[in-house]
């Protein structure tokens, strides 16, 4: 039996509407099937059953008042990048480990205003520093499709929560491809808006001028309701866009009749055959709805991983100098002076790959390197979004691979350069700062494959709609795994 | 380009970080292939090209210079690992004679 959010929101909100359903029902409901799948290791951090009651009983009032909207009472799971007052917020890092914030990100507030309920907080790579999510300080999230292989990272616990069908919407961040990977690898609907579309106020920072908050659900239709709700100008973080919130649910019944895909058949020359296959169906179904396919090219993309490798390393290295034990986080046992206080927080606060990109970014920072390297990884960003911008006037939107490949093996991806790989077609839009989406395209070997949707900033709205008019001719989303041990 | 130990003892030393010296080797290595992939951007031409720094070239908003937000001084000192008082608790850093 599936559970009552299967069908998707709406169905959902119409059922608790209507008293067949109870928030505490509901709520029981997703926690138990939450429970039920923890060798996934894909939570850590359940919100006290205190907390929760409280959250169910507003939601209910909201109901039985009829003041409810159409996410009123529909439990999430937050990564746990996201600042949750009172609520141990870790970035899955030993640094945090014990750290409770006193205040709510933008992101968690205004979902909690829309009256959704907060079961826990998603397992992550450290930091958010990862493809895999093997980086987490509370050990490797395994995907529910095949317990032997990784969820893809860093928001691997929320893709795989949703995936497993235990939990209908959780929260991401997408950084070079946090979100739209994972989605990719678990068999998701994920969506990254627009850089700026939401606010990155209580969302830990990684690399300020890339990150960006997202979500993941089953299906487009409930992408669209969440990111609704979690989007639009927001004071407290100066990078926000000035615009205000949009409804993205309006246009997802349009027409693709006219619609101008762009495709990339260089990228798609670099996956593996079953991802190609699935891309090509993607296609064609689109083809049947109306859109018209043009082959297009972004030459300067394979720049895109060494920019931002050097780009994301840069910031993270100076965003994560804050972490001094000094203020909050980790502080090593009997300091012998400041710069011991420093350097042993620091290293036994922080794991292995955050370690290395701290190392990268301080290099790439250094004097006798900033020119020849992030001064020049800011060009090439340049360059990368200038292919996008001139790609979007010949096209609407991009259908593009998500991955490579589909899922793999935990442990095999052990050197970081192959692991750094496995973002090759999400960075780019990242650099660009454009919206992307990841829908399930299919299943190759019975893993999950991805089909991703760029568009022009502040296209989310679009890229819902496609998204939704596939889904309406496809059933790769509504499909469960059996979350085999 | 490639990095020697005394490179990463450096930039660890700047980084605040400290490593094993057993893990030295190892680390030069690994910074040694992520260089590698970074260094293809040498392949780009760039010249004239104006550095990216937002990825909509917006500019820095300003909001009006008048106090929002309440002191939380308590709540935020609770989160410090050592504290005395208002203050924060560091090693001693300045001799008193």
């Amino acid at each position: 039996m599936t559970a009552p959010w299967h069908q998707g929101l709406k169905t959902l909100s119409g059922q608790l509407r209507r008293g067949e359903l109870s928030v505490a029902e509901l709520v029981a409901e997703s926690r138990q099937a939450v429970q039920k799948v923890a060798h996934l290791n894909a939570l850590i951090s359940r919100a006290d059953d205190e907390a929760v009651e409280h959250q169910v009983n507003l939601a209910q009032q909201a109901l039985d008042k009829g003041t409810a909207g159409v996410l009123t009472g529909v439990p999430l799971v937050h990564k746990d990048i996201f600042s949750t007052r009172g609520l141990r917020t870790t970035c899955a890092s030993r640094m945090l480990a014990d750290y409770v914030p006193p205040f709510d990100a933008t992101v968690v507030a205004r979902l909690k205003t829309a009256g959704m309920v907060t079961l826990g907080k998603a397992n992550m790579d450290e930091f958010a520093m990862g493809s895999s999510n093997e980086s987490s300080y509370f050990g490797p999230v395994k995907n529910p499709w095949d317990n032997q292989r990784v969820p893809g990272g860093s928001s691997g616990g929320s893709a795989a929560l949703v995936a497993a069908g235990v939990v209908p919407v959780a929260t991401g961040s997408d950084t070079g491809g946090s979100i739209r990977q994972p989605a990719a690898l678990c068999g998701v609907t994920g969506i990254k808006p627009t850089y700026g579309r939401a606010s990155r106020y209580g969302m830990i920072a990684f690399a300020s001028s890339l990150d960006q908050a997202g979500v993941f659900a089953r299906q487009a239709e409930d992408c669209a309701l969440v990111l609704s709700a979690m989007c639009g100008h927001d004071p407290l973080d100066s990078t926000s866009d000035a615009s205000g919130p949009v409804d993205y649910s309006a246009a997802l019944n349009d027409s693709l009749t006219g619609l101008r895909v762009g495709i990339l058949p260089q990228w798609l020359a670099n996956t593996e055959a079953g991802v190609a296959a699935a891309l090509e169906a993607v296609q064609q179904q689109l083809q049947k709805l109306g859109a018209e396919i043009q082959e297009v090219t972004l030459p300067t993309a394979d720049l895109a991983i060494a920019a931002y490798y050097i780009l994301a390393p840069a910031e993270a290295s100076a965003n994560l100098a804050r972490f001094d034990g000094v203020r909050y986080g980790h502080r090593c046992q009997q300091p012998e002076n400041l710069d011991d206080l420093y350097c042993r927080s620091r290293s036994e606060g922080f794991g292995e790959e955050v370690k290395r990109r701290i190392l990268v970014g301080t290099w790439a920072l250094s004097a006798g390197y900033y020119q020849a390297y992030y001064h020049r990884a800011q060009q090439v960003r340049r360059l990368i979004a200038e292919d996008f911008a001139r790609v979007f006037q010949s096209v609407d939107l991009l259908l593009a691979p998500v991955t490579p490949e589909t899922a793999f093996r935990l442990g095999e991806k052990a050197d970081p350069v192959s692991l750094y790989q496995a973002d090759v077609f999400t960075i780019p839009a990242s650099l660009a700062g454009l919206p992307g989406l990841s829908m399930p395209a299919g299943f190759s070997q019975g893993l999950p494959v991805g089909a991703q949707l760029i568009g022009p900033h502040f296209s989310e709205a679009r890229l819902l709609n496609v998204a939704h008019q596939f889904q309406q001719h496809s059933d790769y989303h509504q499909q469960l795994p059996e979350a085999r041990q | 380009m490639t990095i020697t130990r005394q490179d990463v003892e450096q930039i660890a030393a700047l980084a605040k970080l400290r490593l094993a010296p057993k893990d030295i080797d190892s680390v030069r290595d690994s910074l040694n292939q992520v260089l590698s992939l970074v260094d293809r951007i040498q392949t780009a031409d760039v010249a004239a090209v104006v550095p990216m720094r937002h990825p909509r070239d917006a500019t820095q908003s300003l909001r009006a210079d008048r106090v929002s937000e309440s002191s939380r001084k308590a709540e935020l000192m609770a989160l410090a690992p050592a504290t005395d008082g208002d203050y924060y608790l560091v090693p001693k850093v300045v001799d008193t004679e």
